[in-house]
């Protein structure tokens, strides 16, 4: 029997072409041997010959005879080429022993894997009544047999074995190391999203990579049965691994189907193991068969999902479930109907079908995630301009109700300063004027009317000078000040020494902490002006740290050169006088000390820069 | 005798200033007007040395009046001292671009006015530590110890102009000023007028009074 397919045909139909084209006598295939075994006459059989179907229970050697006809030594090099031969062989040309893969060793080795090409030396070749013999050694439940058998030249079986080579072997290996980078790849991701249908694939995977392997072990040594038993059963967690990994992906992994999956293997198991006590190829037949039902029932499913939901997941799924019942029912034929010893499993190709699956699934997910990221991004940010305005308003609406309050905060003070300063000393003026007329012709009556009026306006002028928006430095705003006073001062005779330093000139201070410190230098001025009887008067100001030192130093007591004494300040400018500043200091945080000096009398203020804000 | 002409429409401030000023040996009152119009009328024909002028007026500001004296083409010109309640900066200043000379405030010693009025008819500009910080904000500082004017800029502050705005502005009054810098009270009086003839609209030559 050929290797099956029309497909097959056209290519052994060019090979062929190509070798009478290049003249080399075409290869001669044999179909019949002649089976010699111990203790029994020499019969023909048919090849291929798979002994799980012509002798199960046989364990041992059976020789093949085949008689060569002188076409197919023709060539120059004359070759013998065989897809399958297991489980160990010898190959004897006329009576010359040529190959021996361990005939006769035990444990038995296991070269049916792999397929087999041998020059049949010229030297050995004579002109008629060539004959080939394979002695073939195997054991029950170890798929022994021999292949069909070619002989011709090498040049025209090269490729033959080529190509065997390639679908038996290498690309096995091929993808078997593809499944094994799937199943670690699919076993991160189910380690990482912790979600079991990674977890299936990742089983699946591993275990298909492993089944495809699994019979190329050469020389199993003692394992060898119970690598063909694990072979066996791995095949029912194969299938529910995947069938599982189905469901999961269109979320129908349900506890019941577990059940079902359990089950399933349970059966599977139970027959696996009943074929390795019994040896009976039936129950492996029935087992193969169960698990195509099986999937032919998952795909059927998948079906009813994919029409109820619409989803094109469950239908790329249930095609792929189909597709590998085909592929599983035209194995299953092939080698548990018929048999066919030269035949290569379709099934381990599919595989591939299920990594597009699943990539297309990983690039499916990738994709969603990534937009549904993007989405919840423009959400996000969406949500955030919208919080982020709600504050700008509760902003605006609090600094509204701040401005208010300052404004509100700003006219109480007016209010109180205009009552108690402006007010005050506006009603001294009258009580001055009200004086009986004798007094008032009197100077020092006028005297302290100009005071009094005088002092009214710088009042009124600080006051509005507190009112400005632009924020004075503490020096600008003694500046100022003294500028109104210094006629008044000039005017008594006082000179003024202006002793600032810059330091302390530059500390901003807020309007009504400045307006505190003004009416205390005022107030101090002007006491110097009515009673101190001094001719100088000096100001300092120095900034100590955190700290700002103001000092009004009269020398009215050398003046009076009565050290000890000095005239009492009379009421009311005197004591309220100095109530007022003790006040107003307290007001700056700070303290203040009012007293003779060995010169004269001395105010001193002392207040914290920073514990000035709140005052005023 | 130096002349003074007075523009003030409070009447008593008025009759008071106007004694005072007579009381003072060496100044006589030329005029007294209680409008502008009043004042545009006479002034021609009076040609005082110095013009003491209130700013808020019934008939228009001080500054107009002030403005027109300095366009004019005569070949006289008052030296002009602004008379004004508690110094309202904004409009002192605007005053001082028109073309005045400095201010003194209203219900200040009369021995202070007739000094300031003396003074200004020498071509001192009386200043006031306010006037100074908004000058010192207006004129930046030549980068150059020499320069009145840097390339592509208005007019600039000298070093000298600039170290004496800056103590004035700080409280130091002019004799003050004097000490600190090492000049006289005279070159701080110059250094003040010719800052001020930097800022007004058409700056006229540093007064003859000064240079006498």
């Amino acid at each position: 029997m050929h290797l099956s397919g029309p497909p097959w045909r056209w290519l052994w139909g060019l090979v062929l072409l190509l070798a009478c084209t290049l003249a080399w006598p075409a290869p001669i295939q044999f179909e019949r041997a002649e089976l010699i075994e111990p203790g029994a006459p020499a019969r023909t059989v048919a090849l291929p010959d798979a002994w799980e179907r012509s002798a199960p229970q046989r364990r041992g050697v059976a020789a093949y005879r085949i008689e060569l006809p002188a076409q197919a030594l023709q060539g120059s090099q004359p070759a013998f080429f065989a897809q399958r031969i297991g489980n160990a062989f010898r190959v004897r040309f006329n009576g010359h022993l040529l190959m021996d893969t361990g005939v006769g060793r035990q444990p038995l080795p296991n070269v049916a894997q792999y397929p087999q090409i041998l020059a049949l030396p010229p030297a050995l070749v004579r002109p008629e009544a060539n004959e080939l013999l394979i002695e073939v050694q195997g054991e029950p439940r170890r798929e022994a047999g021999l292949s069909t058998v070619w002989v011709g030249d090498r040049m025209a079986l090269d490729p033959l074995h080529d190509h065997a080579l390639n679908l038996r072997v290498r690309g096995p290996w091929l993808l078997a190391s593809a499944g094994v980078t799937m199943g670690i790849f699919a076993l991160l991701v189910a380690w990482r999203t912790r979600q079991a249908l990674y977890g299936w694939f990742a089983l699946g995977n591993l275990l298909w990579a492993w089944r495809i392997t699994a019979m190329s072990v050469r020389d199993p040594g003692g394992w060898a049965l119970a690598l063909q038993f694990l072979y066996e059963l791995s095949h029912s967690l194969l299938v529910a691994a995947l069938l599982m990994f189905m469901l999961a992906v269109v979320q129908r992994d349900t506890p019941r189907a577990r059940k079902v999956m359990l089950l399933f293997v349970a059966v599977e198991v139970s027959l696996t193991v009943g074929n390795a006590l019994l040896n009976w190829p039936l129950l492996r037949t029935a087992n193969l068969l169960l698990a195509l039902l099986f999937v032919g029932g998952a795909a059927v499913h998948l079906a009813r999902i994919a029409w109820q939901s619409r989803s094109s997941t469950a239908a790329v799924l249930c095609l792929a479930g189909m597709v590998g019942a085909a592929i599983g029912v035209r194995d299953w034929v092939t080698l548990r109907l018929l048999f066919d010893y030269d035949a290569i499993t379709w099934t381990r190709y599919f595989i591939l079908a299920l990594m597009a699956v699943m990539a297309w699934r990983l690039v499916e997910d990738y994709a969603r995630s990534l937009l549904a990221q993007q989405r919840q991004t423009r959400e996000l940010q969406a949500a955030l301009q919208a919080r982020e305005q709600e504050l700008q308003q509760a902003y605006e609406a609090r600094r509204a109700l701040d401005r208010r309050q300052a404004a509100a905060a700003e006219r109480d003070r007016l209010l109180r300063d205009m009552h108690d300063g402006l007010g005050g000393r506006l009603v001294s003026a009258l009580a001055l004027v009200h004086l009986p007329d004798q007094k008032i012709a009197e100077p020092a009556t006028l005297q302290d009317l100009r005071l009094t009026l005088d002092d009214c306006l710088t009042e009124l002028r600080i006051t509005l000078d507190s009112l400005e928006t632009e924020q004075r430095s503490l020096g600008e705003s003694l500046a100022e000040m003294r500028f109104r006073l210094e006629p008044s001062l000039r005017a008594a005779g006082i000179r003024l020494v202006w002793n600032v330093e810059d330091d302390a000139l530059d500390t901003p201070l807020s309007p009504g902490a400045t307006l505190q410190v003004l009416r205390i230098v005022r107030e101090a001025c002007t006491n110097v002006i009515k009673h101190a009887q001094a001719s100088v008067v000096w100001l300092s100001l120095q900034r100590n740290g955190g700290d700002i030192g103001l000092t009004v130093l009269d020398n009215g007591m050398l003046q009076r050169s009565t050290p000890g004494r000095r005239a009492p300040m009379p009421v009311p400018s005197g004591k309220r006088g100095l109530a007022s500043m003790r006040r107003r200091a307290e007001a700056l945080s700070g303290r203040i000390e009012i007293g003779p000096h060995p010169e004269g009398w001395s105010v001193a203020l002392r207040f914290p820069v920073d514990g000035t804000a709140a005052a005023g | 005798m130096l002349t003074v002409y007075l523009v003030e429409d409070d009447p008593l401030l008025a009759r008071h200033v106007l004694e005072a000023l007579d009381s003072a040996e060496g100044i006589r009152c030329v005029g007294h007007a209680d409008r502008l119009s009043k004042a545009r009328a006479e002034l021609p024909a009076c040609q005082p040395d110095v013009l003491l002028s209130d700013l808020g007026l019934p008939d228009g500001d001080g500054t107009e009046l002030i403005r027109e004296l300095n366009r004019n083409g005569h070949d006289w010109h008052p030296h002009i001292l602004v008379y004004s309640v508690f110094g309202d900066e904004s409009r002192v200043i605007h005053a001082i671009e028109s073309g005045a000379d400095g201010y003194f405030l209203k219900g200040g010693p009369d021995r202070e006015l007739i000094a300031a009025v003396e003074r200004v008819a020498h071509g001192e500009s009386p200043i006031s530590p306010a006037i100074a910080r908004y000058l010192l904000k207006r004129l930046p500082q030549a980068l150059d110890a020499a320069g009145e004017r840097q390339s592509g800029g208005g007019p600039h502050l000298t070093t000298a102009e600039h170290a004496v705005l800056k103590l004035v502005a700080q409280g130091y009054v002019t004799e003050e000023v004097g000490e600190r810098l090492t000049m006289t009270a005279h070159a701080v009086a110059t250094h003040i007028r010719s800052v001020y003839a930097k800022i007004q609209l058409r700056p006229r030559p540093i007064a003859a009074g000064l240079m006498n």
